[in-house]
């Protein structure tokens, strides 16, 4: 059975998450949030309504139905297109999406759900087209690594504020040298150009601005943290630069990989 | 005073609220809340003579006055008429457009309308959002000017887009910057995020920020100018002073030595589309 399985892992060109998904079979993701993913900032998720934004290969989605949830929606775009495309690549950056993660997306999610016999529902759509009125209101909305690729992180965020009745947990990249240099000052580095597809990338303190901004309350936040890069991810070339960043990653965050932040909130207006 | 400046002076009072100080000749200047005439020179003007030219967010229509005064052949200024168009933060999207009509007796495009008579000024003003501007909907410009708009702005980028979009020649921007996050010494392309309130501002870049906001909406930057300081008009409330408050004290003085002058500091880019 795992030999199958293992076949139809080894079939996706890109797993983006590191998923458990037999004894013996684990995706070579991108990113492994195995590490961190009991440091995060939960709410109790028993027998509530769940939705995971920007879901991707649904690490966090089939985390929600682990941790008891009674039912999770797990949302993202269906075509590379739809991305938030810089301006210079948006002609380039869908084709060299599907040449390096096969012109389909949502071909990891399908396998991992089908090998963990997940009840899951998929929905097709842009976290700016949340409404209520389309999917209902969800008890518990959960959002990660998504902002920093958004043109408009806040509308995003307002987007999602529309149907979460209860409670928000965002976990994003954030800026490590501009949350040591403005502890306290929301402040968000620019990029919008090339094929990192980034565009804000707050500190700490803009992080919860953004969630803020969006209309709702703070509840609790945990220390910076990384996610790990899984075995997928690109080998980073080592040179001193490099060498320093690391260092700071690993005495303020514990680990090499990406910095993130993470809250809970829940709806103010 | 002859009667024709006495009438003048009385269209002057029956706007309630001038955000632009405008020259209206015989030594009549609209009590603004903001005077750019100590900077105008300062910008990095186009060549504006004989083109097509916008003014995005004109408000009292300063620029898009100044841009006739330098020869340019057409002028459409462009600005949203009523308060609820604009990007209110969601805790004051109740309140806020109802603060803004009472402060403003519900006359928004009085001063405009006055100072275009007062001046003869050709210049065509049409209520559009930033977002909206498309070739559709308002053809192509040699020149667009907008000023002190984007930090009003929650997708500052869309809009920037969208002025791209129409913009066939130069692009003249002049925004609000922080001096505290512009370092003089390297690039450091990043913002302060407000979002909340009815001061209905988002996002302040630092000046590199400016620069990166243009740069990721397909500009290409030709020239800079600033900081300088946009100088308070009459009609501003006088900032508070607190000569007992060292940080606010230590603001005012690092915005004398790098903008010049008290006011909101601001900086200029002359910028194009790239292709």
């Amino acid at each position: 059975m795992s030999a199958g399985l293992r076949e139809e892992v080894d079939s996706n060109p890109l797993w983006y998450h590191t998923l458990d998904l037999a004894p013996d079979v684990t995706t070579p993701g991108h990113f492994d949030l195995r590490p961190i993913v009991d440091r995060l900032p939960w709410p109790d998720v028993r027998g509530k309504r769940c939705l995971d934004v920007g879901t991707y290969d649904g690490f966090l989605a089939f985390e929600l139905e682990r941790r008891g949830a009674r039912e999770v929606v797990a949302l993202d775009i269906p075509d590379h297109r739809d991305w938030d495309w810089p301006v210079e690549i948006r002609d380039l950056g869908p084709e060299y999406l599907a040449a390096v993660a096969g012109p389909e997306k949502g071909v990891g999610f399908r396998i991992a759900r089908e090998a963990l016999g997940s009840n899951v529902e998929k929905v097709d759509m842009s976290v700016y087209d949340l409404d209520p009125g389309r999917l209902g209101t969800f008890d518990v909305v959960v959002c990660g690594s998504l902002l920093l690729h958004l043109r408009d992180p806040l509308r995003a965020l307002e987007a999602i504020r529309s149907v979460c009745s209860g409670e928000f947990m965002s976990s994003e990249e954030v800026d490590l040298r501009l949350s040591v240099k403005h502890p306290r000052r929301a402040v968000a580095r620019l990029d919008g150009t090339g094929e990192m597809m980034q565009w804000w990338v707050p500190n700490v303190a803009a992080h919860k601005r953004m969630v803020f901004a969006a209309g709702f309350e703070i509840l609790r936040s945990i220390r910076p943290y990384s996610d790990a890069f899984g075995v997928g991810h690109p080998a980073h070339r080592a040179n001193l630069r490099g060498i320093h960043r690391r260092a700071a990653r690993i005495l303020l965050t514990d680990s090499t990989g990406v910095p993130h932040a993470a809250l809970l909130a829940r709806p103010r207006v | 005073m002859t009667s024709e400046l006495l009438d003048i002076q009385a269209d002057v009072e029956t706007v309630p609220v001038w955000y632009h100080s405008i020259e209206l000749g015989a030594g009549i200047v609209t009590p603004g809340y903001y005077d750019l005439r100590p900077i105008v020179d300062e910008l990095p003007w186009p060549d504006v003579r004989g083109k097509r030219c916008l003014d995005v967010g004109t408000y009292d229509g300063f620029y898009a006055f100044e841009l006739e005064r330098r020869g340019a052949a057409e002028v459409v200024a462009v600005d949203v008429a009523d308060p609820h168009d604009w990007d209110w933060p969601p805790d004051a999207r109740e309140e806020g457009p109802a603060g803004v009509e009472r402060a403003t007796g519900g006359q928004r495009t009085l001063g405009f309308e006055v100072a275009r008579r007062v001046l003869r000024s050709a210049a065509e003003r049409r209520r559009m959002t930033i977002y909206e501007l498309s070739p559709e909907t308002v053809g192509r410009f040699d020149v667009v000017v907008c000023g002190s708009l984007l930090l009003h702005l929650r997708d500052p980028l869309r809009g920037l887009e969208a002025i791209r979009g129409v913009c066939g020649g130069s692009f003249l921007s002049v925004e609000e910057v922080r001096l505290s996050l512009s370092s003089p010494f390297g690039r450091e392309p990043v913002a302060e995020l407000n979002g909340s309130g009815e001061q209905l501002q988002w996002w302040v870049p630092s000046v590199s920020g400016h620069h990166q906001m243009l740069l990721s909406s397909g500009f290409e930057i030709e020239r800079t100018a600033g900081p300088f300081a946009i100088r308070f008009g009459p009609s501003h409330p006088p900032a508070a002073v607190r000569l007992s408050d060292w940080r606010s004290l230590r603001r005012r003085l690092v915005q004398r030595v790098l903008a010049g002058a008290e006011g909101v500091p601001h900086a200029a880019v002359l910028a194009k589309a790239r292709t």
